[in-house]
């Protein structure tokens, strides 16, 4: 697993909430695995991800740019941006 | 007999949008205190919040939660809230109109190109848009947060026994949810809780532009309407306040039809 820390956004942690979220093992949650037909995710479950997203990192997330969020990588790099843009 | 609805509470399911709002405000405008659960995104949690203001300058009480309604984890955390806010009486209505399910056909077409629903969608649109209701009574009935005289109201829609093309997963949950109507209008009866599901005609809502085709049945129930116009989320609102407006349970255990005739039209 990566140590990445991209503007203030840590990777790890990103995870930890991702799994959290899906109620599996930290390491069940890679960088690449797509949330819906890897990790079964639901719509639902990622609206909570989103939810908690906003929360932990005080963003916005539009209802486009939850289509979006496919991935941990993919997460990832889009939280990123929007802090170092806030 | 006809009793007021000022200071009474009602705790209405959906409350950021649709019918759920319009409710939220028509039950204020008579004097009602409004406990509402909407589960938005940052931009929608803004929005809600100002509606919340708004309903407070009616001189009511508005207390909104973003939250999924899904979770038991919601249920714990909000059942004892509701059970402060009401100083322990419980919600005179209760209205669950919760639009979060999955669009999808259930088997493929001959040419096979478009996705289906999964296990886990399917599971999730019927836990969430029917299975709820059965377990936020449950959960506010064992805290005592059910009155004698209380009304539950579970939205419905023509899709529960009809077809439109993605729609089976939603339809599904609102079959569910009607089952659920009757079989609770008969478990509450003896404490004095009338259930009843709202069938509203096809209304302009942000949940119904969502649905694939929704322009077609759009077109159509404009053709149709005896009323001459669609329903609105203010009819829903004003039969709710209405049927509301009472201590008796003896309306219970129906699919009333809130749409100016028109499911009773062919053509």
């Amino acid at each position: 697993m990566s140590g990445d820390q991209t503007a203030g956004v840590n990777i790890e942690e990103l995870r930890a909430l991702i799994a959290e979220e899906l109620e599996l093992p930290v390491e069940d949650v890679t960088d690449e695995a797509n949330l819906a037909t890897d990790l079964d995710v639901d719509s639902l479950t990622s609206m909570e991800i989103a939810v908690q997203l906003e929360k932990k990192y005080r963003i916005k997330i539009s209802d486009e740019e939850m289509m979006s969020l496919t991935s941990v990588l993919s997460i990832h790099r889009i939280v990123s941006a929007k802090v170092e843009t806030a | 007999m006809l009793v007021p609805l000022k200071g009474a509470w009602a705790l209405i399911f959906g409350v950021s949008s649709g019918m759920g709002k319009e409710t939220a405000r028509a039950l204020a405008g008579v004097g009602c205190n409004i406990i509402g659960v909407h589960f938005d995104l940052s931009e929608g949690q803004q929005q809600a919040e100002q509606f919340a203001q708004e309903l407070g300058q009616l001189r009511v009480e508005a207390h909104f939660f973003n939250r999924n309604i899904a979770s038991k984890q919601t249920r714990a955390e909000l059942v004892p809230v509701v059970g402060d806010l009401t100083s322990g009486t419980g919600p005179r209505v209760i209205m669950h109109s919760v639009a979060y399910g999955t669009l999808m056909p259930l088997v493929p077409t001959p040419n096979g190109e478009e996705p289906v629903v999964s296990e886990k969608q399917l599971a999730m649109t019927v836990d969430v848009m029917g299975h709820s209701l059965v377990y936020w009574t449950q959960d506010l009935l064992k805290a005592s947060l059910l009155p004698r005289g209380a009304k539950i109201f579970a939205m419905t829609s023509g899709g529960g026994t009809r077809v439109l093309r993605s729609y089976g997963p939603v339809s599904a949950a609102k079959a569910v949810l009607e089952s659920y109507v009757r079989q609770l209008a008969v478990e509450l009866a003896p404490w004095g809780v009338a259930v009843n599901a709202i069938r509203a005609g096809t209304t302009l809502t942000p949940a119904l532009h969502k649905i694939p085709g929704s322009e077609r049945v759009v077109a159509h129930s404009r053709e149709i309407n005896p009323g001459g116009r669609l329903t609105r989320a203010e009819d829903v609102a004003d039969a709710i306040v209405t049927l509301s407006a009472t201590d008796s349970s003896w309306l219970t255990g129906n699919v009333i039809g809130v749409d100016g005739g028109e499911a009773l039209v062919v053509v």
